[in-house]
């Protein structure tokens, strides 16, 4: 499968900015309100110029990695969601699935944080419309693999 | 290859655990990666801290590990190392972490009463720590370290996936450890299976579980650390 190669943005650097910005949003503040007024990605468009495989868009990804995305997916009722939904449904599944299971904090992508697994990087950033999967490579690049909801 | 730290746990309250939280930070922060043990192969202080662990963690929750696993000790290069990656990175059923001491430190959490929500809600805890963030009722971990600081000579180009990997894998070792004494404030380190497992990797002896009665200890060979 071709994957797009993403350049993030100076990771270490955004993640800070990210948190900071949480910080400054409070508790209860959806994610989404952090890239309010970030560029957003056109998900089809963005799919197109990226060359992400339609037909399977997770292949190479670990059972466990799949396994919490479909049940994430399963929680949102299939539907789209927003980015704070999206997240809580992520959080919810990794806590149901993985004794003491924990997400962090990735990084930031073009439209806000990055959320997920700290071992293989995959995680969740606000897309055009709901939650785009991501991969975040050890070198530091983003590699966007489709939305959470097709 | 080491780590900087993304903030100073020295200036940092992380609530009654702080001094337990500062210690475990900073000494995983000076773990120098993938070098020969401190001692020599031949020092058995690794193998004695991993010994350690597996005492705690049994005497902490049976099922969590064997308390008779075969530990065997095993030195070679990167291609042993990454050989013993590979074996372990992508288990068909028992994973170690997920299987073993993910549910040690689940089992300990819930023991102590602790939940992350409560301990990040500002009570026992400040809000403007720098471990987590709050997502209405859940929490995100920090990452603790800068992004591609690091220092020191790195892996060879066709054993960096591997290398990180691993880092990483033990790092989740590092974020049980911290729970546990968020979980258990008042408790000695010495008392956490987690920090003498995180002490074993500090003195250059790298942990693979071939299964939940047979460890490798890993150690590469070269010149010793002093």
């Amino acid at each position: 499968m071709l994957v797009p190669h993403v350049p993030a943005v100076a990771p270490n650097v955004e993640a800070r900015r990210a948190r900071e910005r949480l910080s400054d949003l409070g508790a209860n503040t959806p994610l989404l309100a952090l890239s309010a007024n970030a560029p957003r990605i056109t998900l089809g468009a963005n799919a197109q110029a990226a060359g992400l495989c339609a037909s399977d868009p997770f292949a190479g990804l670990n059972p466990r990695d799949l396994r919490i995305l479909e049940l994430a997916r399963q929680k949102l009722g299939g539907h789209d969601a927003d980015f704070g939904k999206a997240l809580q449904a992520l959080i919810e599944t990794v806590v149901e699935l993985i004794p003491a299971g924990r997400v962090y904090l990735l990084g930031a992508g073009a439209n806000g944080p990055i959320i997920g697994s700290l071992v293989s990087g995959v995680g969740i950033t606000p897309g055009g419309r709901g939650a785009l999967v991501v991969r975040v490579d050890r070198d530091g690049r983003l590699m966007a693999l489709g939305p959470l909801v097709p | 290859m080491k780590r900087a730290l993304r903030f100073d746990p020295t200036g940092c309250d992380y609530g009654p655990a702080s001094a337990s939280v500062r210690t475990v930070l900073n000494e995983w922060a000076g773990v120098d990666w993938f070098v020969p043990p401190r001692g020599g192969r031949a020092s058995v202080h690794g193998v004695r801290l991993f010994e350690r662990h597996l005492t705690a963690a049994h005497a902490y929750k049976s099922g969590a590990v064997d308390r008779n696993a075969e530990v065997q000790t095993v030195a070679g290069g990167w291609q042993r190392f990454s050989a013993l990656c590979e074996r372990v990175r992508n288990p068909q059923s028992w994973d170690w972490k997920y299987s073993g001491l993910k549910p040690l430190s689940l089992a300990h959490s819930e023991a102590r009463g602790w939940r992350r929500s409560e301990a990040a809600s500002g009570r026992t805890f400040p809000a403007d720590n720098p471990l987590f963030l709050r997502h209405n009722d859940a929490i995100i971990w920090m990452p603790v370290f800068r992004d591609g600081d690091d220092e020191g000579a790195p892996p060879p180009p066709e054993h960096a996936s591997d290398a990180l990997w691993y880092r990483s894998y033990a790092d989740m070792d590092c974020y049980e450890c911290l729970e546990w004494q968020l979980a258990e404030p008042a408790a000695p380190l010495v008392a956490n299976p987690f920090y003498a497992l995180l002490r074993c990797y500090a003195e250059g002896w790298y942990p693979f579980a071939l299964g939940p009665a047979s460890f490798v200890l890993f150690a590469f060979v070269g010149r010793p650390r002093l």
